[in-house]
């Protein structure tokens, strides 16, 4: 994604912040832990605008590599899923080998 | 010359005897270095057909030019021999000290025939090479061996090959280890070791390795400090192997109860993660100290991905030394058999680093037999009242602890799963093996391309000989404006059309069979494959042919670089040509094509059998071997300067 759409969309999810919020469960791991507080050990709880989608969520914690993401139960979760307020999503970045 | 030693010691165990060879510089030039120069020697001197623990088996253990010099990830040595395991090619790789040690100590390396009568142990001591009575190390395990050698030697800086008792009593996965925790894992060298009674090889030298253009080196090397944090290198080397768990249980590609399965619960994955082993097993985990006192190193890489652990499980003390599981171990003891105790996971990887064996084949046979008890085919009575059920830690130790001792099943065991089956007469279906050998844990249900490789590798399946198919996805081989894709390096060896994990046609066999001439040049350069690599390492093909170029001195291109892995994998397979392997033994596991994954992304995935085998004919075609028996051509032969090969052949 371009840079500036992505500048965009983190403008969107700020200003529908101020709108109605829905909670949401996030769990990072491996390099992407680092994005957050060394003490949260990669989890966090999301405050996100009603409507945000995946994509959302990784912008607003700041991920921008591509990753694989699960939200609940559904594996592979698209960037354009939209979050439903509880939902847990778990995001993997790709190993290549190792 | 400059980089080698110029020496290479022989051991004649039959005789006792040493004898150094200096072999020409034309030498070195043609056989590079570790694995194809190790073939070498198996090829010049081991008859055709001699069984693997016949003494006319040749034991090679060999470096290269850039060992022992200092950047990351070049203190690398292969052992080659014919394996017990696979009747073809036996070739594994490990780290540590002791592969610059042995170059520090005067020889780029040791060739090992013939069988001693008693048990003996070698010293190569600045320059200087004896055979030593081993009687007393005989039946010892390798951290004991490491304090009684020390203490004998007077010198806490030696560096220690050994084997274990498991090599000792030739267990078929028996592995090489040095450090007491790094492992020649794969293919049974260790066991060959224990048929010569040859315990232990202990190096120790001053010497420094003379680069011919230090400048040079340090520029790749201040390159690799640059690069070690955008690369993702710095986190691999945080969370180690192990951080690769959450990965696959993502991409549904995480081996779990004996591969019914690509997922465990996120709950187990979670438990068995690099990320918990980092927070609470690692050394220094209690106060937040991990990165001083949780991880360790091969000399003079910055990467420091290895584990040291301090914990405990149910009493046993989870000792530091004999380090912490990988990936693999993790894997084959933890999501193979449903385990999510990774205390026990540690312990288990701690066993086998103390006996000396492989352990993914080791793990992988215990998930086998787990696999056979849940479905009745292997009884209580039969394994003494272990109950060996998925997820039951208890069991899996103890039947380790039978398998390492060979007492009772484990005997059975210790032949590993393929043999075991063929002397119970049952299991068959339930296996997991090529050539006879444990699959590592990456799926090709969910890398296609890697099923093939795992077929047509000359050793058995094996995860470190190509790039993974996610490495060409689009995402990662493109990239992102703020994170650099794997096309930076992948383009270096030609490699520009992306595509997707799950496809399988030409295109994909190239990147496959490229990729394999680059993972096969760092064996034969003797280089860490996380370090340097075709796509997410912390060096791509051009730092690998400029490492090269800059140790000896000789020009080399990514091109010629390629070409001598190209060499090193048809020198392999020619081997197995002249032992009697086919096109017949390049097979994935009846169970892949038959039992449909369940559960998370793989959901529903099987290998379908027509589009294997066109794999295959498009890779034989590609590789320049023959269709019908896999076969490198004559042609191929003389393509890479081993037309004497195709002579020996009668090509
Ligand atoms: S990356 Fe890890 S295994 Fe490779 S040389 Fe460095 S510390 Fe050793």
């Amino acid at each position: 994604m371009l840079t500036h759409e992505r500048a965009d969309r983190r403008d969107r999810v700020n200003r529908s912040l101020k709108k109605s919020f829905m909670k949401v469960n996030i769990r990072l791991y491996g390099l992407l832990r680092d994005v957050l507080p060394a003490e949260k050990k990669g989890r966090d709880l999301l405050d996100l605008a009603e409507g945000s989608t995946v994509q959302d969520a990784l912008c607003l914690v700041g991920i921008r590599r591509p990753v694989i993401t699960a939200v609940n139960e559904l594996h592979e979760a698209t960037l354009d899923h939209v979050l439903q307020d509880g939902d847990q999503m778990v995001v993997f970045i790709q190993a290549a080998g190792g | 010359m400059f980089g080698y030693t110029g020496k290479i010691l022989h051991v004649n165990l039959t005789d006792h005897t040493l004898e150094v060879e200096e072999p020409s510089e034309q030498f070195y030039r043609d056989y590079v270095g570790g694995s194809l120069m190790g073939l070498y020697y198996l090829w010049k001197h081991t008859p055709q057909g001699v069984d693997a623990f016949d003494p006319r088996n040749t034991l090679a253990l060999m470096t290269s030019a850039a060992t022992g010099l200092p950047i990351s990830g070049q203190s690398r040595c292969t052992a080659v021999c014919k394996s017990p395991t696979t009747q073809g090619v036996a070739d594994s790789q490990a780290g540590g000290y002791w592969p610059a040690e042995l170059k520090f100590a005067g020889f780029d390396g040791v060739v090992v025939h013939g069988a001693s009568d008693t048990p003996v142990y070698l010293t190569i001591i600045e320059g200087d090479a004896k055979l030593h009575a081993a009687d007393h190390l005989w039946g010892k395990t390798t951290l004991e061996v490491d304090k009684i050698l020390q203490e004998e030697l007077g010198d806490k800086k030696i560096e220690i090959a050994q084997i274990g008792p498991a090599g000792e009593k030739m267990a078929r996965f028996g592995a090489i280890m040095n450090m007491s925790n790094r492992a020649w894992g794969r293919t049974g060298t260790g066991a060959v070791m224990g048929s010569k009674k040859l315990k232990a090889i202990v190096v120790r030298g001053t010497t420094k390795v003379q680069p011919a253009d230090k400048k040079r080196l340090q520029t790749i090397s201040r390159m690799g400090g640059k690069e070690l944090k955008p690369s993702g290198m710095a986190a691999f080397g945080k969370y180690g192997t192990a951080g690769v768990v959450l990965p696959q249980q993502g991409d549904g590609g995480l081996p779990s109860y004996n591969w019914d399965t690509g997922v465990m619960s996120l709950e187990d994955a979670e438990m068995i993660s690099g990320e918990r082993l980092y927070d609470e097993i690692l050394g220094g985990a209690a106060d937040g100290k991990q990165k001083n006192k949780g991880r360790d190193t091969c000399f003079a890489c910055t990467v420091r991905c290895k584990r040291v652990v301090d914990s405990e499980w149910q009493g046993n003390k989870l000792i530091p030394e004999y380090g912490g599981p990988e990936y693999e171990t993790i894997a084959t003891f933890g999501s193979y058999c449903g385990i999510s105790d990774l205390h026990a996971v540690t312990y288990a990887n701690q066993l086998c680093n103390e006996y000396g064996v492989d352990t993914i084949s080791c793990g992988a046979t215990i998930s086998w037999a787990m696999e056979c008890y849940e479905n009745g085919v292997i009884t209580k009575e039969e394994t003494g009242g272990v109950e060996l059920n998925y997820g039951n830690a208890e069991a899996m130790i103890e039947m380790l602890k039978m398998t390492l001792n060979r007492e009772g099943f484990g005997d059975v065991l210790a032949e590993g799963s393929a043999a075991a089956a063929d002397r119970l007469g049952k299991g068959h279906e339930y296996l997991l093996t090529i050539k006879g050998q444990e699959l590592p844990a990456h799926m090709p249900q969910v890398k296609r391309s890697l099923g093939v490789i795992y077929a047509v590798n000359p050793f058995g399946a094996d995860h470190q000989s190509s790039e993974h198919d996610p490495a060409y996805e689009e995402p990662y081989y493109e990239g992102t404006p703020e994170w650099t894709g794997y096309k930076r390096f992948l383009n270096q060896i030609g490699l520009d059309k992306p595509m997707h994990s799950y496809d399988l046609d030409e295109e994909k066999i190239n990147y496959a069979l490229t990729t394999q001439y680059t993972y096969s040049m760092a064996d034969t350069m003797s280089v860490c494959q996380f370090v340097y690599g075709a796509s997410w390492q912390l060096f791509g093909p051009q730092s690998m042919a400029d490492l090269h170029s800059a140790a000896t001195g000789w020009e080399m291109s990514v091109d010629e670089m390629q070409a001598a892995g190209r060499k090193r994998l048809n020198l392999m397979r020619a081997y197995n040509a002249r032992e009697g392997l086919t096109r017949d033994n390049d097979t994935l596991p009846k169970k892949l094509f038959k039992k449909a994954l369940a559960g998370g992304k793989s959901d529903g995935m099987v290998l379908d059998r027509a589009e294997f085998e066109h794999g295959l004919d498009m890779y034989y075609a590609q590789a320049g071997w023959s269709a019908d028996t896999g076969t490198p051509t004559r042609a191929t032969l003389e393509d890479c300067d081993l037309g004497w090969v195709a002579d020996d052949l009668g090509l």
